[in-house]
């Protein structure tokens, strides 16, 4: 009886029928585990990459190494050359260190690099003559601490103004102050600052620094509407320097990118002292160096959003004549001054000067003073005339105070 | 003589010749980790303005070692097995090229040598060989050695405790790779003891998350790998009782 079902198959043919599904099976199984090999292997390269990145940009041991040695070593040495070891430790504008010393049997000279000026952020010296300022400052602390009489003697005039001031030592009893002792501790705190106002009595201390330097004297900027005024001026300033393309580059040439670079020069702006969280700043130092315009932008951006959002006060230092460079040096110590004690107190202080630099450069280029007008109606008649500006507060987090590079003593000593 | 020999003999000809230039080139480029360890400050631009010259001298003394470890390999005159001259090349190889990323002058001349070395023993190694050596258990084993690799590199840099941990992690890693503790139990807690305490420490850092997860995925592929290789082996050994 014919049956309506297919006859069976054929051995051969079933197995033929099994051999070609399992081929087919395999072939595929083959295929995919080979493309997760390949996979594998791609994301085990990136791995690899990325792992390289962070070891060659220092991911994992920011502040670490012979840019910042300096830090470390201060105290080791002995003799003049110990004050210096303090000296080099001082604010300055763009971390340029813009100093030299030379030391004779009993006395140091400091002369100004000029060859360090930050340009046409700095037309005037304004700057780079305030932080040379602050290094004799730490020189002066440093002195009793060594066991001198330090006798500081400004020398600057418009024929010779690289050779700045002449300390003579002679010895005296030995005294480590409180300023002294902050001065390792003094970095620029570029984070945001805790909403919590600062106590009057510590900005009235703060006044008190100026004793003994004549003719300088700081002004203090802490209410509400003084804070937003100030602030806004602050980010129009930042927005009125990136937009001059000159100013832009001659600030960009100073900052460091990559840690081989760091260790190289020894100076300059760093990631790590931009005030940003650990996570982030790993996160940028493993993406390709910013651009210029980038770097512009976040600056602005920082200003705007953290630093002027969240400053518990402004301070201006002024001086009789901003233009003279012996009363851009007294106005420096005091702001050293003021920046170590903030160090020793719990504070934390960040320099501001985009106000003044951007005021520079409309005098420079004989533009409408807009932001010299503005300066100038912050200081009260009789004031004296703005030299730098910051702002203080409370730290938020430990990322708000990291160390810059510095260029150790020795290479320094003319 | 088949081809084949005649092959062999060549490239024991040319080992005869890669050999002392292998051995020169580790030997100079311990020496170079070593002079980084003691005077590596006062030769800052001989390797590469490194900031931390103790880690770079400590990492280029490990990597050298490793091509002196693999110098005597090529010596030896029986293979250790499959892929020995695939191993060989790569533990020349690897340590010339990542050191000279980093190192700076002082490994142009060992590193010179040890890529010249590396490069003639791949050029005599057979078609056969490379194809079992890179059977896909063994490509993952050496995707693992890689990720414990970095591991160490990494610890190395790292400061204090963080960096130890990192480089004990790679160790573990690498034990895992070699399939060093028995059952797949223990080769995943030596796998997570390797993995999580570095990248716990240092989680902000982006770099060590990413390489964690890599790591774990590539880990339990190897993992995986020794489990089926036991099975198997077991299957056959009861195939062959019946």
């Amino acid at each position: 009886m014919p049956t309506l079902s297919s006859p069976p198959p054929t051995p051969t043919a079933a197995r033929g029928a099994h051999d070609d599904r399992a081929d087919t099976a395999f072939t595929r199984r083959a295929l995919l585990r080979k493309a997760g090999l390949a996979g594998g292997t791609v994301l085990v390269l990136s791995a690899g990459g990325i792992s390289y990145r962070a070891y060659d940009n220092g991911v994992l041991t920011a502040g670490d190494g012979g840019a910042y040695a300096a830090w470390e070593e201060w105290e080791a040495g002995s003799g003049p050359s110990a004050l210096v070891s303090a000296a080099i430790l001082a604010a300055n504008p763009h971390d340029t260190q813009a100093w030299l010393f030379r030391i004779t049997g009993s006395s140091i000279d400091l002369f100004a690099d000029r060859a360090r000026s930050l340009g046409s952020i700095d037309p005037f010296g304004r700057e780079l003559v305030t932080g040379l300022g602050c290094a004799l400052e730490n020189l002066m602390q440093a002195a009793p601490a060594n066991g001198y009489r330090a006798t500081l003697r400004l020398t600057p005039t418009p024929s010779d103004p690289v050779h700045v001031a002449r300390v003579s030592l002679a010895p005296g009893p030995r005294r480590r102050g409180a300023l002294y002792r902050a001065i390792p501790d003094r970095h620029t705190a570029r984070s945001a600052y805790a909403e919590r106002p600062v106590a009057p009595a510590a900005l009235a201390g703060m006044g008190a620094l100026a004793a003994g330097l004549p003719g300088a004297r700081v002004h203090w900027f802490d209410s509400q509407g003084d804070r937003a005024r100030i602030g806004a001026l602050m980010v129009a300033a930042a927005r009125a320097v990136v937009a001059d393309a000159q100013q832009s580059r001659d600030g960009f040439v100073w900052f460091r990118s990559s840690a081989d670079e760091i260790q190289k020069r020894k100076d300059g702006l760093t990631l790590d002292a931009q005030g940003l969280s650990a996570l982030t700043t790993a996160v940028a130092k493993l993406l390709p160096a910013s651009s210029r315009s980038a770097g512009d932008r976040f600056w602005v951006d920082q200003t705007r959003k953290t630093q002027t959002r969240t400053a518990a006060a402004y301070g201006i230092v002024t001086v009789p004549d901003a233009r003279d460079d012996a009363a851009r040096l007294t106005g420096g110590r005091l702001l050293e001054r003021i920046h170590l004690w903030t160090a020793a107190n719990g504070l934390a202080l960040q320099h501001m000067n985009q106000m003044t630099e951007c005021a520079d450069r409309e005098l420079e280029l004989g533009r409408p003073p807009r932001f010299g007008d503005a300066l100038r109606t912050l200081i009260p008649e009789g004031g004296g005339e703005p030299l730098v500006a910051f702002r203080i507060g409370h730290a938020a987090g430990g990322e708000g105070r990291r160390r810059s590079p510095r260029r150790p003593a020795r290479e320094v000593i003319a | 003589m088949s081809s084949r020999d005649g092959g062999r003999f060549g490239a024991a000809r040319i080992d005869a010749v890669t050999a002392p230039l292998a051995l020169v080139g580790s030997a100079l480029g311990v020496a170079a980790g070593l002079l980084e360890l003691t005077i590596g400050p006062s030769i800052r631009d001989w390797v590469g303005d490194k900031r931390d010259t103790t880690s770079l001298g400590l990492a280029t003394t490990l990597l050298a070692a490793v091509a002196l470890l693999a110098t005597f390999e090529l010596r030896r005159p029986r293979p250790r097995g499959e892929g020995h001259r695939v191993a060989v090349a790569i533990g020349l190889l690897v340590p010339a090229l990542v050191c000279f990323t980093t190192v700076g002058r002082l490994w142009d001349v060992p590193g010179a040598l040890l890529t010249a070395a590396g490069a003639l023993v791949l050029s005599t190694t057979g078609r056969e060989e490379y194809r079992r050596a890179f059977d896909e258990p063994h490509w993952r084993s050496g995707l693992l050695v890689l990720c414990g690799s970095f591991y160490i590199v990494l610890g190395a840099t790292a400061a204090g405790v963080g960096g130890a941990l990192g480089v004990i992690g790679g160790v573990l890693i690498w034990a895992v790779a070699r399939k060093a503790p028995a059952g797949p139990g223990r080769r995943n807690a030596l796998l997570l003891l390797g993995v999580l305490p570095f990248t716990l420490l240092t989680w902000w850092s982006v770099a060590t998350p990413l390489l964690a997860i890599v790591t774990l995925l590539v880990g339990q592929g190897v993992i995986r790998d020794a489990r089926t290789g036991t099975a198997d082996s077991r299957w056959d050994r009861s195939s062959q009782a019946a």
